[in-house]
């Protein structure tokens, strides 16, 4: 149901490497599980309204003010993380031709 | 084997225990020396276990993922801080299928494999097993579990230990890694269901990092404990007792619902035609949010790793690809389908207005009755390695748990008798939104009324 091509083309989506043997297992297991999961097409929703907020809250707001570091300090955030300057360092995102 | 009340009785244990049924991935350092003297709370030095998903100071918070493999939180997780606060200390972060992903902790990034405390060939359940391990061998007091599909009910039941999930948005998901952020909740694990009350009643109630924590009352959880239930109706679902159980579970379980008799309680039978849709609805709203959630693990904030890319997006695809196990991939991929442009509404739109009608339908089965018991798992712990070539399956492992997870409500495990084969088989009992009292009532009259909750496994050789 979920063909190699289509779930290379997924991976790229969500931006993971695969290797052939995986893509084959993916594409075999996920239509397996898909094909069992079928059965809740045969369920009637019409006019059902999909449940999205599962708390039953709504508009929850707060006081528009600013609360420093409750996560911690951006340096003890950044201690695992390449930076200069305060920016993270990254690989480039355009290959030279692109640029070009 | 004693439940520890001290960090030295917990350290003695778990050197004896932790050879067997490897439940931690890491000890923390603890200093007993250092213990706040100031915390005069009943909880005073109180040893628990946390599950790696769940933020701590101490020790590494990584999901028991290769992606995250050497992340220190700066903070810790809302529930876990008012805890620290009554003065338990953590022994240990334990282990589990990463990021929650499966039913058996098998699904583990990094090692050791957890084992069974009754059976070290079996399972401790998924995906806090090692959470349910720690307790279930006298490691710890307590331990803290994540449970989206039944994640801390399910392995509760399989090591014989009671395990709560609470309503969603009662307990803070602050500070938890998430995977379906629509169904994750933090509970407990504990070997008394008093003891489970006391800690949720402290870890529950509104947190302002949390927007999806709720302002409703926390009820006073541990009197819940001694409160009569005569006269309380228990609705007894006869779909969970249909094809797919073990019949030796099944009649363990049976046996102890209409147990509760004997304590004053009215055990009707009921029908709730929607719960074998709520596997396909919980895998397809699972996956799609977590293909959602763990995008956010690009390789960069957390640990830089080096590669020999040439761009951002290789480095990605290289990183994720290499820093993610089989099954949390699997989870990705089939999230990505089912909310992928063409997809959507066939999958993840449909699942989502079924969860609908399954809420509804326990919101109407409540109107009859005050509290529902029914079967954790179709079976025992299974043996390691039984299911782990087939994902399917393994989902499968979770058809009594999820449904309470699609509909938000209140449900948890306690230990109901012991199979043939000397493994503990748990109770599932749930109460509508926001009832938690009720459910500490049920589980705690019917605690009292039976001789389970004395037995602990045996030292294996």
């Amino acid at each position: 149901m979920i063909s190699k091509e289509e779930v290379k083309k997924i991976a790229d989506l969500a931006r993971l490497h695969l290797s052939d043997k995986e893509t084959t297992g993916y594409s075999l297991d996920i239509s397996g599980v898909l094909e069992n999961f079928e059965t809740i097409r045969s369920l009637d929703t019409t006019s059902v309204v999909a449940l999205e907020a599962a708390s039953g809250l709504q508009n929850v707001t707060r006081e528009d003010v600013v609360r420093e570091n409750i996560l911690g300090t951006p340096e003890e955030l950044l201690k695992k993380t390449k930076t200069k300057d305060g920016y993270v360092v990254v690989k480039a995102v355009f290959t030279e031709a692109e640029v070009l | 084997m004693k439940t520890p009340r001290t960090i030295q009785e917990s350290l003695d244990n778990i050197q004896t225990w932790e050879p067997h049924v490897n439940a931690f991935l890491e000890l923390c350092e603890v200093d007993q020396e250092g213990l706040p003297a100031d915390v005069a709370g009943l909880l005073q030095g109180l040893p628990i276990a946390v599950k790696a998903n769940i933020a701590t100071t101490s020790g590494h918070t990584n999901a028991s993922s290769k992606i995250l493999k050497n992340f220190k939180s700066p903070f810790n997780a809302t529930a876990l801080q008012r805890l620290l606060d009554a003065g338990v200390v953590v022994v240990g972060k334990t282990q589990e299928d990463e990021f929650g992903m499966g039913a058996s902790s098998e699904n583990n990034g990094l090692p050791p494999q957890t084992k069974n405390p009754w059976d070290v060939s079996r399972v401790a359940g998924g995906s806090s097993g090692g959470s349910a391990a720690a307790v279930a061998s006298g490691e710890v007091f307590m331990a803290l579990g994540t449970d989206t599909g039944g994640s801390v009910r399910q392995p509760a039941s399989f090591c014989g230990v009671v395990g709560v999930k609470p309503t969603y948005g009662r307990v803070s998901r602050h500070g938890l890694l998430a995977y379906g952020s629509s169904l994750d909740q933090a509970g407990v694990l504990t070997r008394r269901v008093a003891d489970a009350a006391h800690m949720l009643e402290i870890m529950a109630g509104q947190d302002v990092l949390d927007a999806t924590s709720s302002p409703e009352r926390v009820g006073n959880y541990v009197d819940a404990c001694k409160k009569d239930i005569a006269g309380l109706k228990i609705g007894m679902p006869k779909e969970f007792f249909a094809e797919g159980i073990d019949p030796e579970v099944k009649t363990i379980v049976q046996t102890a619902i209409y147990s509760l008799e004997n304590v004053g309680a009215i055990v009707q039978e009921i029908s709730l035609p929607l719960t074998p849709a709520a596997i396909a609805v919980y895998y397809l709203i699972a996956k799609a949010e977590a293909s959602s959630n763990l995008a956010r693990f690009d390789g960069l904030r957390y640990e830089t790793s080096d590669t020999d890319t040439q761009n951002l997006i290789e480095y990605y695809k290289h990183v994720r690809g290499f820093g993610f196990g089989e099954e949390v991939k699997r989870a990705i991929l089939m999230g990505t389908y089912a909310l992928s442009s063409g997809y959507v509404d066939e999958w993840y739109g449909k699942a989502s207005k079924v969860r609908t009608l399954i809420r509804k339908e326990y919101e109407e089965a409540f109107q009859s009755v005050d509290a529902i018991a029914c079967p954790v798992s179709p079976e025992a712990a299974f043996p390691l390695g039984s299911k782990s070539a087939d994902p399917l399956a393994m989902y499968l492992a979770d058809a009594y748990t999820v449904p309470m997870s699609v509909a938000g409500l209140p449900a948890m495990s306690v230990p109901c008798g012991m199979t043939k084969n000397s493994l503990p088989v748990g109770l599932q009992i749930i109460a509508s939104h926001f009832k938690e009292e009720r459910m500490f009532s049920v589980a705690s009259a019917y605690e009292n009324a039976q001789t389970w909750k004395d037995l602990t496994p045996t030292l294996p050789k």
